[in-house]
């Protein structure tokens, strides 16, 4: 009984949408440039699916925005471990009495939306922007850069600025319950801090490590508005890109689900593997 | 009333408000791509439309809109001769002009102190030949007039060319473009050329209005260049149509009559750099009488141009699908 809100909900904002997209993919549009979905499975219809699974594989039309979103999503969350990490670390377990203030000042960007914060770095990294006059004013630069011209590296930057609050708090959270005695007892045993790290905190952090990137890999991975407003070329497009483009309206909206399907696909396959792994987890660590 | 954002004064909805005494509720687009699914779907419940020429045959085709009643329309007479029984429309029995605009060539004259579009052979050439401009260079992200201009710059003379070859040498030419310049597709263009992020782009007339309002304080308005041909431009136009459902039929005329007055095309044009093609509204007299800056003269759609114009025209499905084909090649870049 308690449960039903969630399962209402689960089912009216997760599963009917999910389905929809499944029967958008496997129907046709219309003449009139209207989807027509196939709810009943025994008509499916997968040549469309199977066809933009080939095309993104290497050599397919869809294969270069594969690679960027691979490549982005993997450096950006790289970015996120390593600013991240030491900053949700530290606040879990060096921050004392700072602990609180640190706490509230990391949820501070989600006080604004994510485009908002997007738009206020076009205002940084324009030509005439604040970075660029700061570079060009300490001498780094002898003129400006231009950030914003179709740089790969700049969405990877913008991507983990955007999804770094979302990938420290759940790691906060996790890197908290890591019991302090098992680090002390390190200690103890006489291993330096080195050693500590590598051998019982960092194991320990494998799996909050792991949950925290499930959290921002999921949204990164169909993001398309962070490489459209920092970047806005072709060469740094991504899958949420195409997704865009076709889902959007016009003859292949069918196209566009199947994109979606076979990105969702993907994603509940190495969310599985976090929930395999999560519980195997906690098999070992539970008392026999 | 569902129309494009940004295209309408807030003047014209209060004048139309406190008129009629009835209460204007607009829901504003941001694409005319964005507007039709949910216009053809139903999920939008509107007694008037700001349409896209383009999408008027499948409006009426689905039994969207309904013909209009000239009883209603007295300020009918106040439209250009040409475009009273428009190509789109015949005897415009089914809308009443929008707003036109060209799409062109829009750079800035203090960063390309030497550029000349009309020292090019084939001006739209200028993208690729520019030498110095990496980084510099963007195309409006819109399918239609990215592709099109390309295509003329290829030197198809249809600019909704459905032939495959057309569209692969478009595709190739951007591709070329993005490898030469790292082009940006974006809709920004008022805001990237005042801000000098772009030295030269594809873009419309209205946007050098616009640019003119985010120009650093210590730059003149007078550096922000436009140029689109007098012949065989590429002209753009919206028409106003009304809802077959319509709950407000009398009062979607009412409105649609409101926009043919020249004091509140003025404003319009004043407000988003678009033209109303009504009487008093010819370029000339828009500059003679004040209501805008003779440096926009190259911006605002002449009735010659609009008249010798090129337009983006209603395509099948199968075309849809192709240039929709292109257009995710030009996208991915693949």
């Amino acid at each position: 009984m308690l449960g039903s809100p969630g399962i209402i909900w689960f089912v009216l904002w997760v599963l009917v949408p999910a389905y929809t997209i499944v029967a958008v993919s496997m129907g046709y549009v219309s003449d009139s440039m209207l989807p027509v979905p196939e709810w009943n499975p025994l008509y499916w219809n997968v040549e469309t699916l199977t066809t933009v699974f080939r095309e993104m594989r290497p050599g397919g039309t869809f294969s270069r925005v594969v690679t960027n979103t691979v490549i982005y999503v993997a450096c950006a969350m790289a970015l996120c471990v390593l600013v991240g990490y030491p900053v949700a670390y530290y606040i879990a377990k060096q921050a004392g009495r700072w602990k609180a203030l640190l706490i509230v000042l990391l949820t501070i960007p989600f006080w604004t939306s994510y485009l908002m914060r997007m738009l206020a770095w076009i205002g940084l990294l324009a030509t005439d922007g604040y970075v660029n006059r700061l570079l060009v004013g300490v001498g780094l630069l002898d003129n400006p850069y231009g950030w914003l011209e179709g740089h790969g590296f700049v969405v990877v930057i913008a991507l983990a600025y955007g999804y770094l609050p979302y990938f420290i708090l759940p790691l906060l959270a996790s890197l908290d319950r890591i019991d302090d005695r098992l680090i002390d007892a390190a200690k103890d045993l006489g291993m330096n801090r080195l050693w500590t790290f590598l051998r019982v905190i960092l194991p320990l952090s494998a799996m909050p490590l792991v949950t925290a990137s499930t959290v921002v890999l999921l949204p990164m991975c169909g993001d398309y508005y962070t490489t459209t407003l920092m970047s806005g070329s072709p060469s740094t497009a991504m899958i949420g890109n195409q997704i865009q483009i076709l889902a959007q309206g016009g003859p292949q909206q069918n196209v566009g689900a199947s994109m979606a399907l076979l990105l969702q696909i993907t994603l509940i396959l190495l969310l599985s593997f976090y929930l395999y792994a999560s519980s195997k987890t906690n098999r070992t660590a539970a008392p026999v | 009333m569902y129309c494009w954002t940004g295209t309408i004064p807030k003047q014209t909805f209060q004048s139309f408000e406190e008129q009629y005494g009835v209460e204007v509720r607009p829901t504003f687009y941001g694409s005319p791509d964005e507007a039709l699914p949910k216009i053809l779907s139903g999920a939008i419940d509107f007694d008037v439309y700001e349409c896209s020429m383009e999408q008027l045959p499948i409006a009426v085709a689905n039994k969207i809109i309904q013909p209009v009643n000239d009883s209603y329309l007295s300020n009918k007479a106040n439209i250009w001769g040409a475009l009273r029984s428009p190509w789109y429309d015949a005897e415009a029995s089914y809308t009443i002009p929008g707003s036109y605009w060209t799409t062109g060539i829009a750079w800035r004259e203090d960063l390309l102190p030497a550029f000349d579009p009309s020292s090019f052979k084939n001006p739209y050439d200028a993208y690729w030949e520019l030498d110095g401009v990496a980084g510099k260079v963007q195309f409006l992200d819109y399918i239609r007039d990215c592709i099109g201009m390309t295509m003329m710059r290829n030197g198809v003379d249809d600019i909704n060319s459905t032939n495959q070859s057309d569209l692969d040498d478009a595709v190739a030419a951007i591709r070329e473009l993005v490898q030469k310049t790292r082009l940006r597709l974006s809709a920004d263009a008022y805001q990237t050329l005042a801000q000098g992020t772009n030295w030269i782009e594809q873009a419309w007339g209205a946007d050098v209005y616009f640019a003119g309002f985010y120009l650093p304080k210590d730059v003149p308005q007078t550096v922000l260049k436009f140029w689109a041909p007098q012949d065989r431009a590429i002209v753009t136009s919206d028409t106003w149509v009304i809802n077959r459902k319509a709950r407000n039929p009398v009062l979607a005329h009412l409105w649609m009559n409101h926009l043919l007055e020249q004091q509140h095309a003025e404003k319009m044009v004043q407000y988003s750099g678009l033209v109303t093609p009504i009487k008093g509204m010819e370029v000339d007299n828009l500059i003679a009488n004040g209501i805008m800056d003779e440096r926009l003269l190259p911006a605002l759609p002449s009735p010659h141009q609009i008249a010798n114009g090129v337009y983006h025209a209603p395509l099948s499905k199968e075309g849809e699908t192709a240039w929709q084909n292109a257009w995710l090649a030009v996208k991915s870049d693949a």
